[in-house]
């Protein structure tokens, strides 16, 4: 059992900033050039299939109680096949830190710091997120707390900002481009909704009070999905809205567009500074979160206890750095990236390890009762 | 004792954030652009533009009046011309001494050339840059060059684009021309559904000639909105004016507020003046064998908020009753106005029918769309006007000449 123990309501903020972030702009750029005004119905259906994964991984949850994923996942898999799963899990974290950095990069590098080289944001970023992932989970938690607040904000003024230019008649008709390819699209949204789903299976063991709250953990997960869904599900549907599927599926970060696009009053005109850092608070806990699950759940396979827990974590970020670098550099790459490449190599891990552990505990159950 | 490494290490890198090295830019170097015009340059396919940069100094201090900025103007106007806007905009750097900036640009004034020609560029180069945002306001010159606009000293502002910009955040109380932002025209621009409208700017004499008036320094032109400019796909395809530009308004569902003039009762040559309040518009569509029908609804108020004429022997109630009659009329007259100057002579879908009948018949709309430019001129809309006037101003009768 970890020492770290963080609250119910802290939990529930992780998981809400987990699917925060990249969903607001890219994920939502990505699916409007493939589903146009149905862009918001994948991202809707993208969080009811996360609510359903969900109970899965309570299902794990609820029958390993305060054991960690890094002991229960080898002894339920074997040795083996639960090392090659962790550490699976480890890249999955590790790459949706990276897309969690490119995001707030790509933010500042495209419309507010456009002189400076990306290798600075990258750097910095990674550097900044490594400081938060060294000093714990818990700090990542309270971080969280006020992320989830300021992320509300955002969405808060950008609504109150476009109220004016919304027109429904922009979201209709429904299931445009078919139900088939809705739902397809839905998977490029699922990436983001799936990291938080495969996190929640790591995040409880750090849950205190670990008896009571076990059984509850499908409730407080869905509690956390569900804020995840207030803060983020406002902008695919304004962004359709009020730009139009067209205008979204025309930029790389749609988001910044429309908080652009915001007015409050004609005194408060343009506040995209005072947007950026409402939006960074959740999205640096993010980072904070799946560096440190990425390092743990792989510090659990490559045995490097002799190194120590800084020293091995600040070699991962470093390691970090060429992927993470490589990826951002390129953004016509880096948009083919998140609809081609990210949900395959993610979803199957991310829905698939939780889903695949949660068969594994029914099948032990039924051999036991046999 | 913990290790103060991290906190050292950090301490060390704090340094590099302090500068802001590559993005400084102080404000004294920069060049706020207020307004741009686009051209194309006489006798050639190369793009002329025209930047309208403020001067804050100046402008701050009353400028260009005799205020504490002397004689002085607010704005320094410039152009240069480039064979495409980014080189255009680059050699305003050759004479320009500050380093030009977008981020406060509130207007986009399009030739009436380069509308004509293909909109394509401006649409895409103010889109694409990230210092422009999609709120800036975009209209066609009319009957003039963008320059022209530009360079004019136009309305009560110091800045003559602010005078511009407010034009167009208050073209709803005319009601004769459209508000259209850079958001709504890439929108447009992009939309399979739909074609582009932009509102109309001319020159226009609404002031004594300069030097009438002591300190008076504003030009005898001033920039007025007049009309909608049409777009067929990319390129202007024609204007429409008054009557027909708020039937168009009145098609889109796009009106707020307007004056309607009505014949007076018995006086069919004096006048009488509707305010358009809280007006509705339904537009719904029918598919009646294969052919779209399109019913438009107006539901509305209006005050009649002057009288040019004595009526004698009518009391209220009948003055109401005439007077919604005639309303219902102007409105459909100007409905129809627009239906003939748009649909008929132009050609092109700025109805927002295309839009409507994809959202209300997506099944249709699916296998018809790629004829629907060539199905538009021939659909058939019925019109139908609810039209009361609940309100005469704060009079409770008509105006009547009554004995004392």
């Amino acid at each position: 059992m970890p020492s770290i123990q963080i609250g119910r309501f802290q939990a529930v903020t992780i998981l809400a900033n987990l699917v925060y972030g990249k969903s607001l702009g890219f994920t939502a750029g990505v699916l409007a050039r493939r589903v146009g005004n149905d862009l918001w119905l994948s991202m809707l259906i993208a969080f009811a299939t996360g609510a359903l994964v969900m109970i899965a991984t309570s299902y794990v949850v609820r029958a390993f109680g305060s054991t960690t994923p890094f002991e229960y996942i080898p002894r339920l898999a074997g040795r083996a096949l639960g090392k090659l799963l962790l550490f699976l899990m480890g890249l999955l974290f590790l790459g949706a830190f990276i897309t969690s950095g490119i995001t707030v990069e790509l933010h500042l590098n495209d419309f507010l710091m456009t002189e400076t080289p990306l290798v600075i944001f990258v750097v910095l970023y990674t550097l900044l997120v490594l400081y938060g992932a060294f000093l714990g989970l818990e700090v990542a938690a309270r971080l969280s707390v006020w992320g989830l607040f300021t992320g509300l904000m955002l969405a808060l003024s950008m609504v109150i900002g476009t109220t004016d230019h919304f027109w429904f008649d922009r979201l209709l008709p429904l299931f445009d481009h078919g139900v088939r390819e809705v739902l397809l699209a839905s998977l490029i949204a699922d990436t983001d909704v799936a990291v938080a789903v495969a996190a929640s299976l790591f995040l409880f063991p750090y849950v205190h009070k670990k008896t009571e709250n076990q059984g509850k953990w499908l409730g407080l997960s869905w509690l956390g999905l569900g804020f995840g869904a207030l803060q983020s599900m406002a902008w695919p549907i304004f962004e359709v809205a009020v730009l139009g599927p067209e205008v979204t599926a025309q930029y790389l970060i749609a988001c910044m567009q429309l908080g652009r696009a915001a007015e409050l009053s004609i005194y408060v005109h343009r506040y995209e500074m005072v947007m950026m850092i409402l939006f960074s608070f959740g999205v640096f806990a993010k980072s904070i979160v799946l560096l440190y699950f990425a390092h743990e759940s792989i510090a659990a396979v490559v045995k490097v206890e002799r190194l120590g827990r800084g020293a091995s974590m600040t070699v991962l970020s470093l390691l970090s750095l060429f992927p993470h670098y490589w990826l951002v550099s390129d953004r016509q790459f880096y948009s083919l990236f998140l609809e081609t490449w990210w949900p395959t190599l993610s979803l199957p891990i991310a829905f698939g390890v939780p889903l695949a552990l949660a068969a594994l505990v029914v099948v032990r159950r039924l051999m036991g009762r046999a | 004792m913990s290790r103060p490494w991290p906190q050292i290490g950090l301490l060390l890198l704090l340094p590099l954030l302090i500068g802001g090295c590559w993005d400084a830019r102080e404000i004294n170097q920069l060049a706020l652009v207020m307004a741009v015009g686009v051209d194309q340059a006489e006798d050639s396919n190369r793009f002329l533009v025209t930047a309208q940069i403020a001067r804050p100094a100046v402008a701050g201090a009353g400028g260009g009046g005799d205020g504490g900025g002397g004689q002085e103007e607010p704005v320094f106007t410039a152009s240069a011309d480039g064979d495409t806007l980014f080189e255009a905009i680059r050699n305003l750097a050759r004479f320009t001494s500050r380093r030009i900036m977008w981020a406060h640009n509130m207007v986009i004034v399009i030739g009436e050339s380069v509308a004509r020609e293909d909109i394509t560029p401006v649409i895409d180069f103010f889109t694409r840059n990230q210092e422009l945002r999609l709120r800036t306001w975009i209209v066609v010159a009319r009957g003039t060059d963008a320059r022209s606009i530009v360079t004019t000293k136009t309305g009560m502002e110091n800045i003559p684009g602010a005078s511009i910009a407010a034009l167009l955040r208050y073209a709803e109380l005319p009601g004769e021309s459209v508000r259209a932002d850079v958001a709504r025209a890439l929108w447009s621009f992009l939309a399979s559904d739909v074609n582009v409208i932009l509102p109309a700017i001319r020159l226009s004499p609404h002031l004594a000639p300069a030097g009438n008036q002591e300190g008076e320094k504003a030009s005898a032109l001033q920039a007025e909105l007049k009309g909608v400019a049409i777009f067929n796909g990319t390129r202007l395809v024609g204007f429409v004016d008054e009557d027909a530009a708020r039937g168009l308004l009145w098609i889109r569902g796009e009106l707020r507020n307007s004056v309607i003039t009505l014949s007076c009762p018995g006086h069919p040559a004096r006048n009488m003046a509707v305010e358009i309040r809280s007006p509705s518009v339904d537009v719904t569509s029918e598919i009646r064998g294969q052919r779209p029908t399109f019913r438009i609804r107006v539901d509305t108020e209006g005050w009649l908020n002057e009288q040019d004429c004595v009526t004698e022997d009518i009391d209220v109630m009948q003055l109401q009753e005439m007077t919604e009659e005639r309303f219902a009329e102007g409105i459909e007259e100007d409905i129809r106005s627009a239906l003939d100057s748009v649909q008929r002579n132009l050609g092109t879908d700025v109805f927002l029918y295309g839009f409507r009948i994809h959202r209300q018949h997506p099944q249709w709309w699916r296998t018809n769309k790629d004829h629907w430019n060539d199905m538009f001129p021939e659909v058939a809309t019925e019109v139908s006007v609810q039209a009361r006037i609940p309100r005469m101003g704060i009079y409770v009768r008509p105006m009547n000449l009554t004995a004392p």
